[in-house]
């Protein structure tokens, strides 16, 4: 081993500190998934067990108690909407697990990465065409910047990862 | 500073990072200066009898701002700028051919922060405007908040490439 080597032990206590860290963000998801879930299938069914006082906030003057009061297209987009996000909590999980196991610059990572940045980006546009059919706008463009952000990110890391794969290859 | 971490300087991958680093730095460059040029456009055909709206609250004239709304705008502004210079340190990195380092992540890291912060200041604004900044009205203005979810996402992307690149370096060293 080189003189100046930093010994394993530090890695591997690195590598827990994400392994923890992952464990604690994915437990936080999984409770959250499961609270944002049950609220989904109450409002939609109009049931009300656990939230009986929440309401459907779709823009700042278009409130509604039911899934059933709002019209249909509207009643699309907010499913759509919903469904996309709960598929995002559950890529989070997917990537957050990756991490958990000590891998943290795969393809897969990189795939999950950028689904969370489109998903970003795809989940205002469909906010953008709610509140806009509504004609009742308040949009921050901020979720569209922090998508871009995220996908850049996901790009450096796929190039990062080829010129690696590329140097390996190369004897 | 560590220029990169065993990374062929003339591969295609880093060029194509370089080209589009380049591109961004301009389009972001162009977009800041449209936006400003925008603002002082707003400044100068509103400055007597418009509607201003700041942080989500609606002000007849720009001289009913209240002076803690204009402080707050103040500092959002300060987080933007401190966030493009941010970003644009980043792309000058990976201009330079530094994919993966640790000055990387930590600039993530500070964007990350940045972003948290300017969300968080977008949450509580209006209920500082309103005097009812409580916990839990702070609570649920942040749930609401993309900008605090989305700066925690990168927050926590920049740790983990941070302890990733430690970690690389370590091994780089071991022998």
């Amino acid at each position: 081993m080189n003189a100046n080597a930093i010994p394993p032990k530090k890695s591997n206590a690195r590598l827990n500190r994400i392994k923890t860290a992952s464990r604690i963000i994915r437990l936080l998801n999984i409770f959250f998934f499961i609270v944002g879930a049950t609220m989904f299938i109450e409002m939609l069914l109009g049931w009300t067990f656990f939230f009986p006082g929440r309401r459907i906030v779709i823009s700042d003057n278009h409130i509604y108690r039911l899934a059933t009061e709002m019209p249909s297209a509207i009643f699309a987009l907010w499913l759509v909407k919903n469904i996309l996000g709960l598929v995002c909590m559950v890529v989070f999980n997917f990537l957050f697990r990756l991490y958990e196991q000590g891998i943290l610059f795969s393809a897969k990572n990189i795939l999950y990465l950028r689904f969370l940045g489109y998903g970003l980006i795809i989940n205002w546009a469909i906010d953008y065409q709610l509140q806009s059919s509504l004609h009742d706008m308040n949009l921050s463009l901020t979720p569209v910047f922090g998508g871009l952000l995220i996908i850049f990110v996901a790009w450096i890391m796929d190039e990062g990862r080829k010129i690696k794969e590329e140097q390996e290859l190369t004897v | 500073m560590k220029p990169n971490l065993n990374l062929n300087l003339n591969s295609v991958p880093l060029e194509r990072i370089r080209n589009i680093s380049r591109i961004l730095k301009g389009l972001f460059l162009a977009y800041n200066v449209v936006l400003t040029g925008m603002i002082a456009m707003l400044f100068h055909l509103r400055t007597v009898d418009s509607t201003w709206t700041i942080y989500g609250v609606n002000y007849a004239r720009l001289s009913t701002i209240p002076l803690k709304m204009q402080l707050l705008c103040l500092l959002g502004i300060g987080l933007y700028l401190f966030g493009v210079v941010t970003f644009f340190q980043l792309l000058n990195f990976y201009e330079k051919g530094m994919v993966f380092s640790l000055n990387n992540a930590r600039l993530y890291k500070r964007l990350g922060y940045l972003v948290f912060g300017h969300g968080l200041l977008s949450a509580c604004a209006p209920l500082v405007y309103s005097g009812q900044l409580e916990i839990w009205t702070i609570l649920l203005g942040v749930s609401r908040s993309s900008g605090v979810i989305i700066g925690l996402i990168v927050i926590m992307i920049a740790a983990i490439m941070e302890e990733g690149c430690k970690l690389r370096e370590e091994s780089d060293l071991t022998v």
